[in-house]
């Protein structure tokens, strides 16, 4: 028998420490998080900075979400074949995104290069270029992704929950943005929102893994941020998202999609920002209620079908629900199975009644009009900042 | 360099048990795998195993009303399963106090699969499996491409000739019996591999496994219908196929067929194949998308199965650029690039790339078991796990060199090209 040798043993298993995070500031100003992890001998970089859909100038939607897919395009140091050849040579995994609250440029290697991609990694996210054609490829793709989202159910319901929760203000407004502008995004806007945005002293390197945490401190500091706070005479201010009025309409939205083969059902409520104490109870509750198979949402009926008049204890909305300005987060838990669930007819679903409704609450539906359901369908739960949402689809 | 021992023990019926403990969290991923993949469908339904998979996925219902799933999900576990020319696997991740609960569902899996009286279930899940190739089908660049390939580099009769997912014909083809005989030839412990990764010891795993699994009967020796062994893929230069397709700009693929999976041969073409044509700055890349100006995108793909793998290098043609001059630069291209060797760089890079692909699977619990199992089930030596490392590390240059020459020379490359509607018409 081989001996349980190379891997540390807890004494008892459910007695495993928190992970120790050391901090600092590094030179440029970048606030430094790291946590070391010795399993395997690689390393993960994340550059976080606030930069998220919320901070998307009026006019300017999705320039937030757009930004991070050009990072690979050229920085100060190094031309966008440079940061390919670089990333190649290393065989990283380069990733970058954003969210409402925050976008982020996260790189994996190995653990024998991290100061070459620390460095690499702030480059490219403080000193990044935008080139015209760049910007003009992603432009595009954008516009064919609006445009595929207007073809999509799922999307559509998405969409119009925001709406019909939201209205006008931050989380009513499209992440992608709009046609409109999308098509109003150029260098000189993205290298604004850069500029002000992803500024070091304003923004997070978290490094994770195969890492001597002392030594590391030493060199690092000695990796200063190319871009410093000293370029700028004073930090901007936070944008003023716009405040959360939650004044859903009334009654139940209906879109028709022509083509679609499935209709989609929310329910919004408006809740609790993602900083509230409040928010781990709603987890659970939304996991009872629709995370997974065993959840009330997807149990089946008696005559295995879907039936949204099931009585069911939704969620009501907190007394702090008009959370406004950065308090206003949206956080989000998936709760779909990993296989479409069998049963399914569409007449309890064309009779639904959705109840708990209230001035917080919001209900759309999504179909291509009359749908003859069967086949299979999914559940789920949306948990954002101000708004729960359940969510079930059928496949027709 | 942490090291991750595996140990393997067979129980008397057949069944192998491969643990691999890691205490750093209580959390333990398993994975039951059985050597019961597609290439056991008969000739007349392709997607009985795919089939047999969904249906077991689910099992019967408990006396409380509950399927396999829900019974691991309500011990805080999670759960997915899958079907691949060679193996169909349940996996869960749980926490360590559910190890009992999930193993007691295989157990039972292994002995009640499928509900006999459910007919509505069964119908239900002929419309999924029918739903899931609709969808494939749909996208052309993706499963569909891969499946196009093999049947090209396949000759039919081959194991991997069918793809795994089915076919329409073969879903609908599928009977109740059909899928029970099969659930019983192949979902029993002579053909199963379980592994454990995790919060517990190997006296622990062994113990629990041996009380849940040691009576159960072992099951047929020799299932019906298998396709034992290989073929050899096409030895004949098959012509290009050019298929009409819903995209903007010309896709070719050009493939073979090299060493199944923990095959000296494997490695090279793992190394080859990240050397040649991964990422932006790939000398493939280099080749068509910099210099030749014909494609937007180029990349290289090992799709690995036990008995033969599938190289691939792909291209996308920038617009305007027609499927045939988009074919013949990528052959070019890619006839230089195996003649010229490679350069230290390349291999020195190759080779980084290998290792830290290898170590992002290592460091997943569900990932390094899904590793155990390929390592047990196709070359029967899950500790290889802790070496694999150093496979890539010592692989020789003039290996390399000498198996890229082979591909060039190797007249059955399958080529295929999906072509705008507008271009083909």
């Amino acid at each position: 028998m081989t001996p349980d040798a190379g891997i540390a043993l807890a004494a008892d298993p459910c007695d495993w420490s928190a992970l120790a995070v050391a901090a600092t500031t590094l030179p440029g100003g970048v606030r430094l998080l790291l946590v070391e992890n010795h399993s395997v001998p690689l390393v993960f970089l994340s550059w976080t900075s606030p930069a998220g859909f919320e901070c998307d100038p009026l006019g300017l939607e999705g320039i937030a979400s757009l930004t991070p897919l050009l990072f690979r395009e050229g920085s100060a140091r190094r031309s966008a074949g440079q940061i390919a050849q670089q990333l190649d040579d290393l065989g990283a995994e380069l990733a970058s995104g954003s969210e409402w609250e925050g976008a982020s440029l996260n790189l994996g290697l190995l653990s024998s290069d991290l100061f070459t991609g620390v460095e690499l990694l702030l480059d490219m996210a403080t000193t990044a270029r935008f080139p015209d054609a760049a910007i003009a490829r992603v432009r595009q793709r954008r516009l064919a992704e609006i445009e595929g989202r207007r073809r999509d159910p799922r999307a559509q319901a998405n969409d119009e929950l925001a709406r019909a929760l939201f209205g006008s203000t931050m989380y009513g407004r499209p992440p992608l943005g709009t046609v409109a502008s999308v098509e109003r995004i150029d260098a000189d806007a993205i290298a604004a929102f850069h500029d002000a945005r992803y500024r070091p002293d304003t923004s997070c390197l978290v490094i994770a893994g195969d890492v001597d945490g002392e030594t590391a401190l030493d060199r690092l500091a000695t990796i200063a941020s190319p871009r410093t706070t000293a370029d700028r005479d004073t930090p901007d201010p936070l944008p003023s998202a716009a405040a959360i009025g939650i004044d859903p309409a009334e009654g139940l939205r209906t879109v028709h999609v022509a083509h679609a083969t499935q209709t989609e059902i929310r329910v919004g409520h408006a809740s609790v920002g993602r900083d509230s104490e409040d928010l781990p109870a709603l987890d659970v509750l939304g996991t009872i209620l629709g995370g997974g198979p065993t959840s009330r949402r997807a149990t089946p009926t008696s005559a295995g079908g879907l039936d949204l008049s099931r009585p069911q204890p939704l969620h009501r909305p907190s007394s702090r629900r008009h959370v406004r300005g950065r308090n206003a987060r949206r956080a989000r838990c998936d709760g779909e199975g990993a296989r479409g669930h069998p049963r399914g007819d569409c007449a309890p679903l064309r009779g639904a009644r959705v109840r708990g409704r209230d001035r917080t609450g919001a209900a759309v539906a999504v179909s291509r009009g009359a749908p003859a359901l069967s086949g299979s369908y999914w559940y789920g739960i949306d948990a954002w900042g101000d708004g729960v949402a359940w969510r079930s689809g059928a496949s027709a | 360099v942490t090291h991750f021992p595996v140990t393997q023990r067979r129980l008397a019926n057949g069944l192998t048990i491969v643990v691999q403990p890691d205490r750093r969290w209580p959390l333990i991923a398993s994975m039951m795998c059985y050597t019961a993949g597609s290439r056991y469908d008969p000739p007349a339904c392709a997607g009985l195993a795919h089939f047999c998979e969904h249906l077991a996925f689910y099992g019967p219902r408990d006396a409380s009303g509950r399927t396999f799933p829900d019974r691991i999900v309500h011990a805080g576990g999670s759960t997915q399963a899958s079907t691949t020319t060679d193996r169909i696997c349940f996996s869960a991740l749980f926490p360590r106090t559910a190890l009992e609960t999930v193993l007691a569902v295989e157990a039972e899996r292994m002995t009640r699969a499928l509900d006999p009286h459910d007919h509505e279930g069964l119908e239900v899940q002929r419309r999924v499996l029918i739903e899931e190739l609709r969808e494939r089908a749909q996208s052309p660049l993706g499963a569909a491409a891969f499946e196009q390939i093999h049947r090209r580099l396949f000759a039919d009769g081959h194991p991997y000739h069918r793809p795994a997912a089915g076919e329409p014909d073969g879903i609908r083809a599928v009977t109740r019996e059909d899928v029970n005989a099969f659930a019983a030839s192949h979902l029993v412990p002579r053909h199963a591999i379980l592994v454990l990764v995790g919060d517990l010891s190997i006296a622990e795993a062994v113990d629990v496994a041996s009380r849940l699994f040691e009576s159960l009967p072992a099951g047929l020796a020799h299932a019906p219908n298998a396709i034992v062994g290989s073929s050899p893929p096409h030895e004949t230069q098959m012509p290009s196929l050019r298929v009409p397709a819903s995209v903007l700009v010309a896709h070719t693929f050009v493939a073979w067929a090299v060493p199944g999976f923990g095959q000296p041969g494997w490695y090279l073409a793992a190394l080859l194949i990240r050397a040649l044509a991964a990422g932006r700055s790939s000398p493939l890349a280099q080749a068509v998308v910099d210099r030749a100006g014909l494609a937007r995108d180029a990349r290289g793909t090992l799709i690995t199965m036990r008995d033969a793998s599938t190289l691939v290098m792909t291209a996308a043609a920038v617009p305007g650029i027609a499927s045939g001059r988009l074919e013949a630069g990528l052959l070019d291209a890619i006839d230089r690039l195996l003649s010229h060797g490679l350069p230290p760089a390349s291999l020195a890079r190759a080779r980084k790339k290998a290792l830290s692909d290898h170590y992002f699977i290592v460091q997943s619990l569900e990932r390094r078991a899904d590793l155990c199992a390929l390592l047990s089930a196709d070359v029967d030596a899950p500790e290889r796990l802790d070496t694999e490392a150093a496979r890539y590390a010592a692989a020789d240059p003039d290996a390399i060199a000498a198996f890229a020459s082979v591909l060039r020379d190797q007249p059955a490359g399958a080529r295929l090209s999906f072509v705008p509607r507008a271009e083909a018409a």
